[in-house]
């Protein structure tokens, strides 16, 4: 009799998709092990000097743009991926020249933070842009080169994410800034994600940030918050958020 | 129509309380124990009391949901106010409406009235309001550049595109006080020109306070500035917001209840984006009048 009601509460809890603190102990447990390892991964990344040896035949650099503001400097680096393949973490190694051609800055050191010499996902047949938000010149930054390594093919699906009411502002204490969501519709619990945001007036690059989210749960929306290097007043905003965490 | 709700009555007149012991100076290095436990034995209610902002019975919705309701509460220097509850409580949109940043949400709405020194902030320029009213964010956000720059950047002054700052007496006065007042200065005085993306993550939070403060506001507004912290920096940080609590008001958003007792004079709890219940840390945290408060402290929710 006992047996019977717990399969009839078991079954009606499965029939109404409830979780229990075991499943849902599970969840966060596989959460928090994905959050580990892909810290870890990042951290391991970072660690290295990036040095780009044989540049990659699958993607091509579309275009680079050097930003100044009150607020530093930035490089923008319009990437096609134009294999048929998906990859991951692609190296990316940049040129900061000044208006003499001297370099000013480069982004091949190690300790540098997550994502900021290499691209987390490149989709196939796919332009995405990539930004470094940190660079910090020695002298007023001119120009930028690029180089782009050999990515990581990327296996299963690319776990599907989407940016909802994206908007700037202006903050006087912490400059121009860009808000909104980031929605994680896949399975998979999304760990250190990358936002990308640029600005474009009358179709030249204005201004361009970043945000690295910590976490985006699977099925939630999650804020991010990001600060320009440039002005973006009265341009159009741009915002993608490549997935960085695969099942 | 929104739902009718209950109201909480918050004192008219601010209250005003004896003397508060010295300053416990700089903190860096102590264990999270032990600042603790001299923060809030070392602590007493400030001598400087004074209302700043009044949020009088705000709606704030998000399309059609109504995500604060009929919300109440003084927002006083010399207090720091700290906002508790579960996520989705209502609590950060609260906060960032006293600087007008839920507005520029497409579909944001609001009912009632927030003011700053008894004058609607909605009459305000938006710029100046978020000069008096300033927001420091979960995660530092220092710009690439060098630690005096990042403080530089909120002074009124700004550089032509590509230009050095101009380094003037005063600039160069009101940095060094801004750094003081974040207790960073003894440690980053000898190299201000040191790129601010070199300092730890604690130091990276106390510069963007410090970024804060020299705009010189009334109110200082905290969405949980240690989350991303270590409890040694988030120690620091603490005593920081305790200190600067005489010269200015503070808010802070914070899921750490520990950290909620530690720093806060008042604590208001929201739920379902209702002040459930409103208080001095103390009566909150002991003697919570309202059962939702008690089930969210003792960990039933949230």
């Amino acid at each position: 009799m006992r047996l019977a009601a717990l399969a009839l509460a078991a079954l009606a809890l499965a029939l109404t998709g409830c979780e229990n603190n075991q499943e849902r102990s599970a969840k966060i447990e596989k959460a928090d092990r994905q959050h580990e390892e892909e810290v870890a991964r990042r951290a391991q990344l970072a660690q290295r000097a990036l040095s780009i040896t044989h540049p990659s035949t699958k993607v091509k650099v579309l275009g680079t743009t050097v930003l100044r503001g009150s607020e530093g400097a930035a490089a923008v680096v319009t990437l096609r991926n134009v294999s048929a393949t998906t990859l991951r973490d692609v190296p990316i190694e940049i040129s900061v020249k000044d208006a003499g051609g001297a370099t000013v800055y480069t982004n091949d050191i190690p300790g540098l933070a997550a994502g900021l010499n290499s691209a987390p996902l490149l989709p196939a047949h796919t332009t995405s842009t990539w930004i470094d938000d940190q660079v910090q010149a020695t002298s007023p930054p001119a120009s930028v080169t690029a180089k782009v390594g050999e990515g990581t093919p990327a296996t299963g699906p690319i776990p599907a994410l989407s940016v909802q009411a994206a908007h700037q502002y202006e903050d006087p204490t912490n400059g121009p800034a860009a808000e909104g969501s980031i929605v994680n519709h896949s399975g998979v619990s999304q760990q250190e994600l990358i936002v990308y945001a640029l600005v474009r007036r009358a179709g030249a690059i204005v201004a361009a940030g970043r945000a690295v989210v910590p976490s985006a749960p699977t099925g939630t929306s999650t804020r991010f918050q990001l600060f320009f290097i440039g002005d973006p007043r009265g341009g159009e905003l741009e915002v993608q958020a490549p997935a960085t965490t695969f099942g | 129509m929104p739902p009718p709700v209950r109201r909480i009555q918050v004192d008219r007149e601010p209250h005003v309380a004896p003397a508060r012991a010295a300053s416990n100076g700089a903190v860096a290095g102590a264990s999270p124990a032990a600042v603790a436990t001299r923060l809030r034995s070392a602590r007493a209610p400030s001598v400087h009391v004074r209302e700043r902002m009044r949020i009088e019975s705000v709606w704030l919705a998000y399309g059609e949901n109504w995500v604060v309701r009929d919300v109440s509460l003084p927002v006083r220097q010399g207090e720091v106010l700290a906002m508790i509850g579960a996520s989705g409580s209502g609590k950060t949109t609260l906060l960032r409406s006293l600087n007008r940043l839920t507005e520029i949400t497409t579909g944001a709405a609001r009912a009632g009235n927030i003011t700053l020194d008894g004058q609607d902030i909605h009459e305000l320029e938006v710029n100046e309001l978020r000069r008096r009213v300033t927001m420091v964010f979960q995660q530092p956000n220092p710009f690439p550049m060098s630690i005096f720059d990042n403080v530089a950047y909120a002074l009124a002054e700004r550089p032509a595109r590509g230009r050095r700052r101009r380094r003037s007496p005063q600039i160069e006065e009101a940095v060094a006080d801004a750094l003081h007042r974040a207790g960073l200065y003894d440690e980053v005085a000898g190299d201000l020109e040191r790129s601010a993306l070199r300092l730890s993550g604690g130091q990276q939070q106390r510069l963007c306070i410090a970024r804060a403060l020299a705009a010189e506001p009334e109110v200082l507004l905290l969405d949980e500035p240690c989350s991303a912290l270590d409890p040694i920096s988030t120690a620091t940080i603490e005593e920081l917001i305790v200190q600067l609590r005489d010269s200015v008001a503070i808010v802070i958003v914070t899921h750490n209840l520990q950290q909620a007792f530690r720093v806060a004079d008042h604590v208001a709890f929201m739920h379902l984006g209702e002040l459930v219940e409103y208080g001095t840390s103390e009566q909150v945290f002991d003697r919570p009048v309202m059962e939702r408060t008690r089930d969210y402290i003792s960990g039933a929710f949230g």
